[in-house]
């Protein structure tokens, strides 16, 4: 720990230094007297002063904080001598807020006895934050020296994005072979009714529909739609951020990717990531409630890194994207290599589903006010991706930020329902 | 101040009241924007004018308990810049800061009084008094320069 003299210190000399020398050169005790506090202060002090010893930690409470809630750090010490004053604080980082002036703690640890000290901080929006080594400053019992030091090592804090919770979802058009609460097309075991046919032998007794079987006089089952799941694949669109205040493409993207995949896991469908951007991301399909979290993790994890290499679908990984995968793509149509490689998994024959995230909230009125041509001609321009999406058959929904995203789902759905399918 | 307007007598208060009114502009300053230093300067505006009256008029008693005032706002000060920021503080740091003020104002307004009470002895004993002066001085501000630049 690194030591400075208090201004006390400094002060309190000086003054008994200087009563001291008038009081010999007056030859007027009163003055000895009255320096004589500050003057014990100081024998007291140089007296008891010593070099503080202190060991310690930092670490973020257990569990997963989600975004807007105190988040408690721990900061655990043990000194080894006696201190007059311990100040503990925590140097947040941008993006973190301390709550209720939680960030800072004064105490007087008891020699030899393990502290623990709670600290509240805040992280107002979803993301890894680093948490940094307490700061701690450290007084002598009588505060003439100043100890300034720092304890732990620095750690990662994951706050996930909250999210809407999805009563319904936009139903994958093909399913896949695993069990799952999805009706597939294909005919077996299941609870949904499909259909009544003729009576093969192998079949259970228990399908037979008697009242067929009684008009007709042959023996009639019914069958049944198999129940399995689907996999679906969340396509963040990252090569392009915008954002206003508080919100942002990305952030709007994450929280709406995060629920929807928190709704298709709860439907038991295997669920994927690709961050299709600057930087490549992907996350093999996966189901159950673990992989919910590794998906919010991969999505904490997306950023916008400003690339102009072309990419094309080619980059991702067979296994990332399994046939007969339903893609969810979150795109803003702000760059045109994201338009492109969604026509491609389309023309693959991936069922694509894409929700246009609307930026004109995010932009205001300022946009127009720079350059109207330039801001004309933008919009064009994401007009003319949407159109060639639209052409290629691809549903597109667009989705403002004040927009509940379960209303975008629906419209979804019926576009799905009444386009004719462009899918074999 | 109230000190030096009721006792200042012959000295003159047009310049002794302005010093410890900006000694008090100074540690208000020190306080408000959380400067040890500065708040460690106002004491010598605050302080000099009142040694200068009690030099001059007295009476003797009023030293030590000058002193002990003295020292108990220059630490209240201190302790509100250390203490007083946002955070929490806990209430075994708040009695140990008070039981140590306490303390010692008490040891040092004794000790004053020792003092004085030396002081008024006899003739013959004041060379002794003198070099035992100006030896603790010496002891007192050798021991802080160690304590500076040892740095513990």
């Amino acid at each position: 720990m690194t030591a400075r003299p208090t201004a006390r210190l400094l002060s309190y000399t000086v003054l008994v230094g200087a009563a001291l020398v008038a009081a010999l050169v007056l030859g007027r005790p009163a003055l000895v007297a009255l320096a004589a506090p500050f003057a014990l202060w100081l024998v007291v002090g140089a007296a008891l002063a010593t070099r503080p010893g202190l060991k310690g930690s930092v670490g973020a409470a257990e569990g997963r904080p989600t975004e807007g809630e105190p988040v408690e750090v721990e900061v655990e010490l043990t000194a080894t001598s006696r201190l007059g004053f311990l100040r503990v604080d925590l140097d947040l980082p941008e993006g973190l807020a301390s709550h209720d002036g939680g960030a800072s703690r004064n105490l007087l640890p008891n020699p030899g006895r393990r502290a623990l000290v709670q600290l509240q901080v805040l992280a107002p929006r979803w993301g890894v934050y680093r948490i940094p080594p307490a700061r701690l400053t450290a007084h002598d019992p009588l505060s003439l020296i100043r100890f300034t030091g720092e304890v732990g090592q620095p750690q990662r804090l994951r706050v996930y994005p909250s999210w809407e919770r999805l009563r319904r979802l936009v139903p994958p058009r093909r399913t896949q072979v695993y069990a799952g609460n999805r009706t597939a097309r294909q005919h077996g075991e299941g609870l949904e009714f499909a259909d009544i046919r003729s009576f093969v032998p192998g079949d259970r007794v228990r399908r037979i529909n008697w009242r067929v079987t009684a008009r007709t006089g042959t023996p009639f089952v019914n069958d049944f739609h198999l129940e399995r799941n689907a996999d679906v694949i969340l396509f963040l669109d990252s090569f392009s951020e915008l954002s206003s205040g508080r919100e942002s493409v990305l952030n709007l993207a994450v929280r709406a990717a995060t629920a929807l995949a928190e709704g298709h896991l709860r439907e038991r469908d295997r669920v994927g990531v690709v961050g299709f951007g600057g930087l490549l991301r992907w996350l093999l399909p996966g189901m159950g409630q673990q992989h919910l979290y590794r998906v919010v993790e991969t999505l904490l994890d997306t950023e916008v890194i400003a690339s102009y290499a072309w990419r094309q679908i080619d980059v991702i990984p067979v296994r990332v994207l399994p046939p007969a995968a339903t893609v969810i793509a979150l795109t803003p149509l702000l760059d045109p290599r994201s338009v492109g490689a969604l026509v491609d998994l389309h023309h693959r024959g991936f069922d694509l589903v894409v929700l246009e995230i609307s930026v004109e909230k995010l932009l205001g009125p300022a946009a127009l006010a720079v350059d109207e041509v330039a801001f004309r001609v933008w919009t064009m321009l994401r007009e003319a991706r949407r159109n060639r999406l639209i052409g290629a058959g691809i549903p597109i929904s667009p989705w403002r930020a004040d927009q509940p995203l379960e209303a975008v789902l629906a419209q979804a759905r019926e576009y799905r329902r009444f386009a004719p399918r462009s899918i074999a | 101040m109230g000190y030096t307007a009721t006792q200042a007598g012959t000295l003159p208060l047009d310049l002794l009241l302005p010093a410890q009114g900006l000694g008090m502009l100074l540690l208000l300053t020190g306080l408000s924007l959380r400067w040890q230093s500065v708040t460690g300067l106002a004491i010598f505006p605050l302080v000099i004018p009142a040694a200068l009256v009690l030099v001059e008029r007295g009476p003797l008693l009023a030293a030590p308990m000058l002193g002990v005032a003295t020292l108990a706002a220059a630490e209240l000060s201190f302790w509100s810049i250390d203490v007083g920021v946002a955070g929490s503080t806990s209430p075994a740091l708040i009695r140990f800061l008070g039981l140590r003020l306490a303390a010692m104002l008490v040891a040092g307004l004794l000790l004053g009084m020792g003092i004085l009470a030396l002081g008024g002895v006899g003739d013959a004993a004041s060379l002794d008094l003198t070099v035992f002066g100006s030896l603790a001085a010496v002891t007192v501000m050798g021991l802080t320069a160690w304590l500076i630049r040892s740095g513990l």
